[in-house]
């Protein structure tokens, strides 16, 4: 009996604990808006905003990031007075796109060896890259990668711009509003927040962001790559099409044809 | 307004693209100049690909040169036998400059052979406008006819046909290898081709200058057409959008610019012109000595 009411007690404590775990987890939620991007005809980037909610007194990092994907990109040299192509390099281990932002500078919320293990800033991708041939210069192609990417705005660090709110009873607060880069392909990326909590990762929330081409581009898109040969007919029948109506317009203002070629 | 050019992969203002194409179709109104030389450039300094740019322009050129070739045609400006032999010639070298351009996309070059191309080609136009314009009076436009060892070459050649709306007897070999040089040039570089096929016409095959216009714009038709087609099937490079949006500025501009350049002094104009291209090409030829902000950079295709 007595044995009947321990196993009781332990399943209902699991029961409670679960249920609080659960709470907790609601309380937490992170919330991306929107969630779904779609690059339509008119597309130009998205204004994003991830809110969340994080026990009191920690700090947080948010992570956007894009599944490890290998590259191969041309190395530039100089032959002559010409700068061209020489060479490729094959880049992998790294992320499609990267996004960082935290409520205060990561180095000084978190150590290095965890920055390194979550992969939190630009310093743990350029170690975690693999850059081969090797015999090219590994420290300049990797910061020149970077650079690049940077560039491109799919891959940026920005330390301060997340905002922590007023502490509550379930927490604190926090949102990060950015400009979603228009150079940054469709895909399925991962948002994480990290808690921090003295110099060390606390609890990590995750959400997902999905980004896809639709309507009429992703058509386009679509039968440039896969149908092509009908894609470029109908490329020439818009064209023709488009010049006939030009020509029917032009002899209408008395000025048949006097269009650039 | 922006919008997503799905095959270049970029969003852009289209307002900025259609203003290109204004800009462009202005100076070929006022001039009488084809537009494809300065048009790709100015993409390329856009941030699109010089592939995708090429290649739309080509695209391009079809709806241009097709309003163009109608108008001439409906006039009987448009010598149809001289412009099929040129046809058989471009398509032909449509065919051979989009092979090259597949060859040089796996090399990892073809945009800096693409700018190389335009640096010559700005300058040479530039060149030439700029002489032209400076020791020759601008309606002068046939002086330079002469019994030269090249027209002596073309009465050699095998296969000699009679043109009749151009009124002129010469080898079918000429057309067809004029054609070849063009289709190469508007794969490569998406031009329609028009600097070279309006001075060789009319110097080199002696058509009059009525029908030079017609028949190099129906030529331009086809080639344009064969190299979209071609550039779409091989490298995937043709934007629809992309030449859609350059054609409603090109239009507009086109339209403005006849209209403007009866007021103007055509000779200015030409050195006026003539600057810009050269100036063009200089940004382009600083721009392949200049250390690039990158060593590494992305391969071509998408």
């Amino acid at each position: 009996m007595v044995l009947a009411a321990a196993v009781c007690t332990f399943f209902l404590t699991v029961a409670v604990v679960h249920a609080v775990s659960e709470g907790k987890s609601d309380r937490e939620g992170l919330r991306v808006a929107p969630d779904v991007i779609h690059m339509g005809t008119f597309y130009g980037g998205m204004d994003v905003t991830i809110t969340g909610t994080a026990a009191r007194g920690d700090q947080v990092v948010v992570v956007i990031r894009g599944a490890d994907v290998e590259e191969v990109l041309n190395r530039k040299a100089r032959v002559g007075p010409i700068w061209v192509n020489q060479g490729k390099v094959h880049i992998s281990g790294v992320p499609s796109l990267f996004l960082s932002f935290s409520s205060q500078p990561i180095d000084k919320i978190l150590g290095r060896e965890v920055i390194d293990a979550h992969q939190l800033d630009e310093s743990a991708i350029r170690k975690q890259m693999h850059v081969s041939p090797e015999a090219y210069d590994q420290p300049v192609i990797r910061e020149n990668f970077l650079k690049m990417k940077t560039n491109q705005n799919i891959y940026e660090v920005q330390a301060g711009r997340l905002e922590m709110g007023t502490p509550g009873p379930a927490g604190t607060p926090f949102t990060v509003a950015f400009r979603w880069s228009k150079k940054a392909p469709p895909g399925l990326y991962t948002v994480s927040a990290y808690e921090c909590r003295d110099g060390a990762v606390a609890g990590e929330l995750k959400a997902t962001l999905k980004v896809d081409e639709v309507g009429f581009p992703a058509w386009m898109a679509h039968m440039a790559k896969d149908r092509a040969a009908l894609y470029g007919a109908f490329a020439v029948i818009v064209a023709l099409l488009a010049g006939l109506g030009i020509d029917f317009v032009a002899s209408r203002l008395g000025k048949g044809g006097a269009v650039a070629h | 307004m922006t919008i997503f050019l799905p095959v270049a992969g970029i969003s852009i203002n289209v307002f900025l693209l259609i203003g290109v194409g204004a800009m462009v179709g202005f100076l070929s109104g006022v001039f009488g100049v084809g537009g494809g030389f300065l048009l790709t450039p100015l993409l390329i300094m856009l941030g699109i690909e010089p592939m995708v740019a090429a290649a739309s322009d080509a695209n391009q050129i079809v709806a241009a040169s097709t309003s163009g070739a109608f108008a001439h045609y409906k006039e009987g400006n448009v010598d149809v036998k001289m412009g099929l032999f040129m046809l058989v010639g471009g398509v032909v070298g449509g065919g051979i400059g989009t092979f090259l351009i597949k060859i040089l996309k796996q090399t990892g070059n073809v945009d800096v052979v693409i700018r190389i191309c335009y640096v010559v080609l700005l300058a040479l136009v530039g060149a030439i406008m700029l002489i032209e314009s400076l020791t020759r009076p601008v309606s002068d436009e046939t002086a330079s006819k002469g019994d030269s060892w090249l027209d002596r070459v073309m009465i050699r050649l095998p296969f000699s046909t009679r043109f009749e709306t151009s009124g002129v007897t010469t080898s079918a070999m000429s057309p067809i290898l004029l054609g070849i040089m063009v289709g190469i040039l508007a794969a490569i570089m998406g031009v329609g081709g028009g600097f070279l096929l309006i001075p060789t016409m009319t110097y080199l095959l002696r058509m009059p200058m009525r029908v030079v216009v017609g028949t190099s714009l129906f030529q331009m038709l086809f080639t344009a057409g064969a190299t979209t087609v071609m550039q779409a099937s091989v490298n995937h490079n043709v934007d629809i959008f992309l030449a859609i949006s350059l054609l409603i500025g090109s239009s507009i501009g086109a339209q403005i610019g006849v209209r403007v350049g009866r007021h103007l002094s055509g000779r200015q104009l030409k050195i006026f012109l003539a600057i810009l291209v050269l100036g063009l090409c200089v940004k382009m030829f600083l721009d392949l000595l200049m250390r690039p902000a990158h060593i590494l950079a992305q391969m071509g295709g998408h």
